[in-house]
């Protein structure tokens, strides 16, 4: 029996000893992060060009998407001597995880903000300012809405992105061909510049057996930014007429089957771009990049873009340097190779065919053969055209709780659960739920 | 007649059975098939047989994270989560169970309503804990709240009032047992049915823990499996081949445990000495 004891004790005794042993490991890890600092500046403070190679240390990212891994590679192939450590973070678990790292001190050196939460993020005071590094020089270059959406309400540029996502319509060019009689982007998008006449064009379709749209919730991508205002001004919650028009638009898409009435992301989403009987879907940049160009085989070279009813912009992801970190210099230089290096971006827009934030790189690429996917049609060229066309954004704080709120009010109202007062009583109610400072205007 | 009619119950319930097996294994099924079938295969059409891009996937998998490296995190803290909370767990309720002391009903009624709390609500609270004892990069917040299981606790309660008599416990004190040895030697083995059935819930529990350690761990090399699972799956990108592969690998060892284990709790309906 006395061995029994003794050996828990014993084992007590070295679970306490283990749990000491970790706490001088993890306070030696800031010191040497210190350090690590101290000689970066020293390095950069000759001014003179540096060899890239004397630059080290380390430096941890967190990104809510892949895009960044991609970038590590060439980094290191011009500073080999910073380590760069990206950990991907479930989108859904983002802000938790970064504030509670934040309340602990633990925060890594830079990390992103999705559009649902990049304007949260850009009025805290988490991100620190970008002017310090000299952003002044590259502002020309970035599109506005994409230097805006990183700039807080005193004008502070806190972060950027490597990506700029405009949207217009994606479509099928043999099923345009057979039931519009023209393929041509420009006489395509003259048929659909309203929501009346895409109306009109899906019954067309609908009567030669084929769904206009993959689901109506893609159209609310563009219907976003075809609002007066945002979700908020001045603390008041209003609904844009636009909006109600567009609940209606979406009732008469499902009463009527001109969707397939799957979710975005879903199975049924992606295979409707191998399907014979989908004409079009309204998303932006990376809807090509992600959806179509990757599942396009048999229909490769049989889709076209054509624009939107609306110029529109959705989504996107931003990146932005912690005002706590110890390695600022070394975190500037990584976060310049991704957003505002022009030979490293338009290394990575090419291999990738992701439109970019960079002006002159996407203007370069406009020249440049287009995609086989789109039967020759060059995204950038078209993109460029449709950004030319880009009201101010739109975007605040709240958008990512209540664009969701809406689209599961906008889903009760579309599937008949609830008549459409009820669905937007619902969406008021759910705002205020979640943001009870806001009052709601008449 | 009468044995023609009862072959055919027979029968109807063997097929209702297989009926029933087979509902419970196609996921399974579904999810080893779709391992080595393409995301686009997957999404585009229902497979059954297994595809050919199963090494495809374990490339996309492996340049997302290391599975292995998470499997092993995965037993290091569940492999001794489960048996801290078998063996503390049986040694609190057998004191509940048995043993008269004061306050009794008051730490009952604790042990009970800290059940009750859902730990999402203290999860930030636990990682300011967690920080302030350094141990934020470490596996021992996983590990040492085993010894403090209030679900074991309570179910294993019952289980020794019922099938542990007082004269079973009275006879070892008599011949001079120490009350150590009385629960090691006498009611631990009597309820090893219920302990068995417990760890199998702790450890597939634990297993499957997320929010936890996606918090309190902060290296990528620490994390477990339903952490790397979810860093499989991209914001834009879902590479569906990968995260099944992944889910097939980490569902393994809960088969393995539910087989060598399930057993007990069918012996769990016949606990106890007395019979």
């Amino acid at each position: 029996m006395k061995k029994t004891l003794a050996l828990i004790l014993a084992l007590a005794m070295a679970c306490t000893m283990f749990a000491c042993a970790t706490t001088p490991a993890a306070e030696a890890t800031p010191t040497d992060a210190a350090q690590a600092a101290t000689e970066a500046p020293a390095a950069e403070a000759t001014e003179a060009p540096v060899d890239p190679a004397t630059l080290s240390g380390s430096i941890t990212v967190w990104s809510s998407g892949e895009e960044l891994t991609r970038f590590v590679e060439g980094f290191n192939a011009v500073y080999p001597n910073i380590k760069v450590e990206v950990t991907v973070v479930p989108n859904s678990e983002f802000l938790t995880k970064l504030s509670t790292a934040i309340s602990g001190g633990e925060a890594p050196d830079l990390f992103t903000g999705e559009s649902d939460y990049v304007k949260y993020l850009v009025e805290t005071p988490y991100w620190t300012d970008l002017s310090q590094f000299g952003i002044d020089q590259y502002k020309d270059n970035i599109w506005e809405y994409v230097r805006n959406i990183g700039t807080d309400s005193k004008g502070v540029i806190k972060a950027l992105s490597w990506q700029a996502s405009p949207g217009g319509i994606i479509y099928r060019r043999d099923i345009a061909k057979a039931v519009l009689g023209t393929d041509d982007p420009a006489a395509v998008a003259e048929m659909l510049n309203s929501n009346a006449k895409m109306m009109e064009v899906a019954a067309k379709m609908s009567a030669s057996g084929i769904k206009m749209f993959a689901t109506w919730q893609d159209i609310m991508n563009m219907e976003f930014t075809n609002r007066a205002s945002g979700w908020v001004t001045d603390g008041k919650l209003s609904i844009d007429a636009n909006l109600s028009e567009y609940m209606d638009m979406a009732k008469t898409i499902v009463d009527n089957g001109y969707d397939k009435n799957c979710d975005p992301w879903s199975g049924e989403w992606y295979a409707a771009v191998e399907s014979a009987d989908c004409f079009c879907y309204i998303l932006p940049t990376w809807g090509y990049q992600f959806l179509i160009k990757p599942s396009a085989i048999t229909t490769s070279g049989q889709w076209g873009m054509c624009e939107a009813p609306v110029p529109y912009v959705k989504g996107g992801t931003w990146v932005g340097i912690y005002d706590g970190s110890q390695n600022k210099d070394l975190a500037w230089l990584f976060l310049q190779y991704c957003t505002l290096n022009e030979e490293s971006v338009k290394a990575y827009a090419s291999e990738y065919s992701e439109y970019v934030a960079l002006k002159s790189v996407d203007e370069a690429l406009a020249k440049e053969a287009g995609d086989a996917v789109l039967g020759g049609q060059n995204l950038y060229e078209f993109y460029n055209g449709v950004m030319a066309k880009i009201p101010a954004d739109l975007m605040t704080q709240y958008d990512g709780t209540l664009n969701n709120a809406f689209l599961s009010a906008v889903k009760s109202y579309v599937s008949g659960a609830m008549t459409k007062d009820e669905a937007i009583a619902q969406f008021k109610a759910d705002a205020l739920n979640a943001y009870p400072e806001l009052t709601i205007a008449e | 007649m009468k044995k023609h009619s009862f072959r055919f119950s027979a029968l109807s319930v063997r097929l209702l059975l297989i009926l029933l097996t087979l509902l419970c294994a196609v996921p399974f099924l579904v999810v080893f098939v779709n391992s080595s079938h393409s995301s686009l295969d997957i999404i585009q059409k229902f497979n059954i047989l297994p595809g050919n891009s199963l090494a495809g996937n374990y490339k996309t998998m492996q340049s997302l994270v290391d599975i292995w490296r998470g499997f092993v995190n995965s037993i290091l803290i569940t492999v001794p989560y489960t048996i801290l909370t078998g063996y503390f767990g049986a040694m609190i309720a057998y004191g509940f169970a048995k043993f008269n002391f004061r306050f009794k009903g008051a730490l009952y009624a604790i042990v009970l309503v800290s059940m009750m709390i859902p730990s999402q609500l203290s999860i930030i609270g636990f990682y300011r804990l967690c920080l302030n004892l350094g141990m934020t990069n470490s596996y021992l917040p996983f590990i040492i709240p085993g010894i403090a299981n209030a679900t074991t606790v309570f179910f294993l309660r019952g289980i020794i009032e019922q099938s542990i008599s007082d004269s079973m416990i009275e006879a070892p004190r008599i011949e001079g047992c120490s009350e150590f040895g009385i629960f090691n030697r006498i009611v631990l083995p009597c309820i090893m049915p219920g302990v068995a059935t417990m760890c199998i819930f702790n450890f597939v529990a634990s297993w499957n823990a997320y929010m936890g350690p996606l918090i309190i761990l902060q290296k990528k090399e620490l994390y477990t499996m339903p952490v790397m699972i979810s860093m499989i799956k991209g914001l834009y990108v879902t590479n569906y081949g990968a995260m099944y592969l992944a889910i097939a690998i980490s569902v393994i060892p809960i088969m393995i445990v539910f087989a060598f284990f399930s057993r007990y709790i069918i012996d769990g309906l016949t606990t106890g000495s007395e019979k």
